[in-house]
């Protein structure tokens, strides 16, 4: 109801604005259209990167999550949700890199097969195991995501101001905002991380810590994520 | 004078070519992002656009009457005010004559992006076309200008082959298709992308070879056999796992099938 009264105010607004002279309605326009500087070469090479490795790992947790419903889904009903849940939101991460690897002409890891078979294989294998196992690897997994997504998101933080003039005057801009494009890349990254967090959060919720070898899976499924993710960044 | 000629022959030969060595990695490895907001400087100053340029096009003491060769580039330079040393600067690395099948590649390709690719989506029947007809009216548009250096083809395109040449060659290659592939909407996630590629790089040289080999003003025909080219893929519901196709955006099998029909005809 608020909202709706909002939009009629802005709307009655409009035609007074478009009454003012040119002078008035220059201090009311807001920001000059910014143009960008070109990225650096090691710019562009991060953001590759980040495309590449981002998507390759989001495929990855995608398949996990399908082989960790294909074994239990109707043997733990109350799970059912909670794994779809997380799946979901894995299809939605997988399916944003998707379009953004597309979209900004970058090459999928040439892995990908790989990435898929083993990810799915990762995912039966566990959950197979035992359901708390499958939640450690849910662990192990979201540890090393949440910790990759974090180091990223401070190169996009601190590696990315970037020079802009004003479109039409060419001056130059003192201390411009960061361009739209990096600016929703670093917030997909901070949505993303956020949600693996919580992942992380709802296996440990889910007994987790009780799989056996605890330790052991989860060193050896770390270690297998950063083999993976070293190399999705290159190939 | 010093100053001009070696940023001349920086720019034009030194530009994104990497050593000839690294021909087989360079044009699949090489960092690859678009941005939307922060967009690439344009990749000749404007003064070497126009030195090139005159060379290429120059109907009376360029490409067309002299083919791809070091004297177009002389004659440009001369008819600018430049100094014809410079030209030997182009015997190292890349030749002279590649600089300007280079510059003939690049300005083509931006054209066909500006003019067909970028308007492809608004033409009224587009609703109907398929990711292959996009394709073929991509080709046939990209072909078309050719045209202009028609004659001279198959003079460039052995300079494309020369070893020296084959990285910056590749490139450039791999740059059309992977152009091609985005602008016919193709949006795939996998394997399939370097496969889709590795095809379309393949039809693109097998009919550039084509019409290299047929008299300028047989245009028909080379729309002829990129519909055939482009029908067969489409038919053959591509194997996109094939190795063979791999090999082509590995590039080096394009290298070989240049060389080959050159040699031939
Ligand atoms: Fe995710
Ligand atoms: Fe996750």
């Amino acid at each position: 109801m608020l909202s709706k009264s909002a939009k009629t105010v802005v709307r009655t607004r409009f035609p007074v604005r478009a009454l003012a002279t040119p002078a008035e309605s220059n201090t009311t326009s807001h920001a000059p259209q910014l143009k960008y500087q070109p990225l650096s070469k090691a710019q562009k090479a991060f953001l590759e990167r980040v495309v590449r490795v981002d998507q390759a790992g989001e495929l990855g947790a995608n398949y996990i999550y399908a082989g960790q419903y294909f074994v239990l889904a109707n043997r733990y009903p109350h799970l059912k949700p909670v794994l779809k849940h997380m799946w979901e939101q894995e299809i939605h991460h997988h399916d944003t890199f998707n379009q953004l690897q597309t979209a900004k002409r970058v090459r999928p890891s040439i892995m990908t097969p790989f990435w898929k078979v083993g990810a799915f294989g990762i995912g039966l294998s566990t959950a197979s195991l035992s359901k708390e196992a499958a939640m450690a690897c849910t662990v192990a997994v979201e540890t090393v995501i949440g910790g990759h997504y974090n180091e990223q998101l401070r190169v996009l933080m601190n590696q990315f101001s970037i020079g802009a003039v004003d479109a039409e005057t060419g001056e130059v801009i003192a201390n411009p905002p960061v361009s739209p494009e990096i600016a929703s890349l670093k917030e997909t990254v901070k949505q993303f991380r956020d949600e693996e967090l919580e992942h992380l959060d709802t296996a440990l919720e889910h007994d987790a810590e009780k799989a056996v070898p605890y330790m052991l899976l989860t060193e050896a499924i770390k270690a297998t994520c950063k083999v993976a993710i070293w190399t999705a960044e290159r190939i | 004078m010093l100053f001009l000629r070696t940023s001349l022959t920086r720019a034009l030969l030194l530009h994104r070519t990497a050593s000839p060595f690294s021909a087989t990695s360079a044009p699949v490895l090489r960092a690859f992002y678009q941005s939307s907001d922060h967009p690439d400087r344009a990749f000749y100053a404007p003064h070497e656009s126009q030195i090139l340029d005159y060379a290429l096009t120059n109907p009376v003491e360029g490409v067309p009457v002299l083919g791809f060769t070091e004297q177009p580039l002389i004659n440009a330079l001369r008819a600018h005010g430049k100094s014809q040393s410079m030209a030997t600067s182009f015997q190292t690395a890349n030749s002279a004559p590649m600089a300007i099948m280079l510059y003939h590649m690049k300005t083509q390709r931006a054209k066909m992006v500006a003019e067909h690719a970028k308007t492809l989506y608004e033409l009224p029947h587009v609703n109907g076309l398929s990711q292959y007809d996009r394709l073929q009216y991509l080709l046939i548009a990209r072909l078309r200008d050719n045209v202009a250096v028609a004659g001279q083809l198959q003079g460039g395109l052995a300079q494309l082959v020369q070893p020296a040449n084959i990285a910056a060659s590749l490139s450039e290659l791999y740059d059309l298709a992977d152009d091609l592939c985005h602008y016919s909407g193709d949006k795939s996630n996998d394997f399939a992308w370097y496969a889709k590629r590795g095809s379309v790089a393949k039809i693109y040289v097998l009919c550039e070879l084509h019409q290299a080999g047929l008299p300028a003003g047989e245009f028909a025909q080379v729309e002829a056999f990129v519909k055939e080219q482009v029908s067969e893929m489409e038919n053959m519901a591509y194997a996109y796992n094939s190795m063979e196709e791999w090999g082509y955006i590995n590039m080096i099998g394009l290298v070989n099938l240049i060389r080959s029909q050159l040699t031939r005809s």
